[in-house]
């Protein structure tokens, strides 16, 4: 690529690299997690939340009802996810040849319970390993290094990366992800406060960037390997921050302080929307404009709704969907009361905590809010 | 005055429902302020949309690649001046104008 080099830019650093990578894998995950998901919940909702173990007891997949036939369908689809961010990992770094590599490696990563974090660390190393194989091809004649792409890479890029996997990699990683599974999956009471309010404190920094990212990146994670509070968590913490900025200006419109101006005031319907539909970067302009004034209170408000989530064990099938989701929630009515808990404080906090503005100001630039406007 | 440049770019970002469109947005009105013609491809959640085509990249003087996540179809802009960046360095008009200008200096 006719590269132009950036002015006091470092050269993109291997961290760098794997990190991009791993958000793509992420970013290619995140349909199955949505689709298996939420096609579980709605079986739980249809058929009791205790569904996985009614199917066992049934055992042949003949026999089953409608609604195990959907449980049995997103559950199927939410296998694929592990695997689905190897493949997407070893193809960022490697491109198509990457792929079943990336894929294989996911799978053996399920098989050996090393879970989501494995899948990870075997795409990354799917990735190396077949563009080591790709740098060798070109070191070969030309006559035999067509053999590479149509048979080397997936026959010794496979088994090398899988092989490692089993064997080396995998066992920590197995080990920890037992672990974590285990110590997560009945996490509730204080404990369970504590984890949640991290979780919901770290969504309700960035608004989005990438802070939020890393965040959402473990409770996603978690979710593809079935501990499900995380979710909850995450998505309560992050829904409440453009719904408490709209509380904010509703309380202002109400005691007529003026604190925003009028044209800031006049997104709030779009803002309750956006809420609704779990998009937090509506709150980026008010961010942007007023960094801590705004940043306290929405990670004060995260806290809140997130670690409630965790006191009482709140599962998310859903790793995304805003309101949509909410009916799929092992207790929707405490989801809502803790997103309006949230919400509320950050909302009255950041009332009180910001600054009259002037009204002719124009606000931080936000393409999401410029096309709300017109 | 020379003839108009062309600039043609990518955004994506991890989602792809919000930052990308955002991006392409600011990217295409810094670029349109530069006095260049823009065109921005998205590579979001619902795939890819205003694609960069040959007769795109035949015209385009430079390329813009606006990405957090790997994108797709990269090898088309290899032989045209391309500057790869975050979907954040380019949210704004203001930032992505300070882009479009180290894009416009490097190829002039």
């Amino acid at each position: 690529m006719a590269e132009i080099q950036r002015k006091g830019a470092k050269r993109k650093s291997q961290g760098a690299i794997i990190w991009d990578a791993v958000l793509t894998g992420i970013s290619y995950m995140i349909p199955f997690i949505v689709g298996g998901g939420v096609i579980e919940g709605i079986a739980k909702a249809m058929g009791g939340y205790n569904i996985a173990a009614d199917m066992a007891a049934v055992g042949d997949y003949t026999q089953y009802t409608l609604a195990m036939v959907i449980y049995a369908i997103g559950a199927a689809i939410f296998d694929v996810c592990v695997p689905v961010i190897g493949a997407y990992i070893a193809w960022a770094l490697a491109d198509k040849p990457g792929l079943a590599p990336g894929f294989a490696v996911g799978v053996i990563s399920n098989t050996i319970k090393a879970g989501f974090l494995g899948a990870v660390l075997g795409g990354i190393i799917a990735g190396y390993v077949v563009n080591y194989l790709k740098e060798l091809s070109k070191k070969v004649p030309t006559d035999v290094s067509s053999v590479f792409p149509i048979l080397l890479i997936p026959v010794f890029g496979t088994a090398i990366t899988a092989l490692l996997m089993w064997y080396v990699v995998g066992v920590p990683v197995s080990w920890l992800n037992t672990l974590v599974v285990n110590s997560l999956t009945d996490l509730q009471g204080a404990g369970g406060f504590v984890f949640g309010a991290a979780i919901g404190a770290g969504m309700s920094i960035d608004q989005g960037g990438p802070i939020g990212k890393a965040v959402a990146l473990v409770a996603n994670g978690l979710n593809a390997d079935g501990v499900f509070g995380p979710a909850a968590c995450k998505m309560c913490g992050g829904m409440q921050n453009p719904l408490g900025v709209c509380i904010a200006q509703i309380i202002d419109r109400f005691t007529g302080k003026k604190k925003f101006t009028d044209k800031e005031r006049s997104t709030t319907i779009s803002g309750l929307v956006l809420a609704c539909c779990y998009i937090q970067e509506y709150v980026i302009p008010f961010l942007v404009q007023d960094t801590w004034r705004c940043l306290v209170p929405c990670m004060i408000g995260g806290a809140i709704s997130g670690g409630l989530c965790g006191y009482f064990a709140l599962e998310s099938v859903a790793v995304h969907g805003g309101v949509f989701v909410i009916g799929m929630m092992s207790n929707p009515l405490q989801f809502v009361l803790f997103w309006l808990a949230g919400a509320l404080v950050t909302g009255i906090l950041y009332f009180l905590l910001r600054k009259p503005v002037d009204q002719d100001a124009e606000m931080g630039n936000n393409g999401v809010l410029d096309k709300l406007l017109g | 005055m020379a003839e108009k440049k062309y600039i043609v770019g990518v955004t994506a970002c991890m989602i792809g429902i919000a930052h990308t469109f955002m991006a392409a947005e600011s990217l295409t009105k810094a670029i349109e302020a530069a006095g260049c013609e823009a065109k921005i491809e998205t590579q979001g959640a619902t795939g890819m949309e205003n694609v960069i085509t040959d007769e795109d990249l035949a015209r385009a003087d430079a390329a813009i690649i606006a990405a957090d996540v790997a994108i797709k179809n990269p090898e088309r802009f290899d032989p045209i001046p391309t500057l790869s960046c975050k979907t954040k360095e380019v949210m704004t008009v203001e930032t992505a104008a300070s882009v479009v200008e180290e894009v416009l200096e490097a190829i002039s």
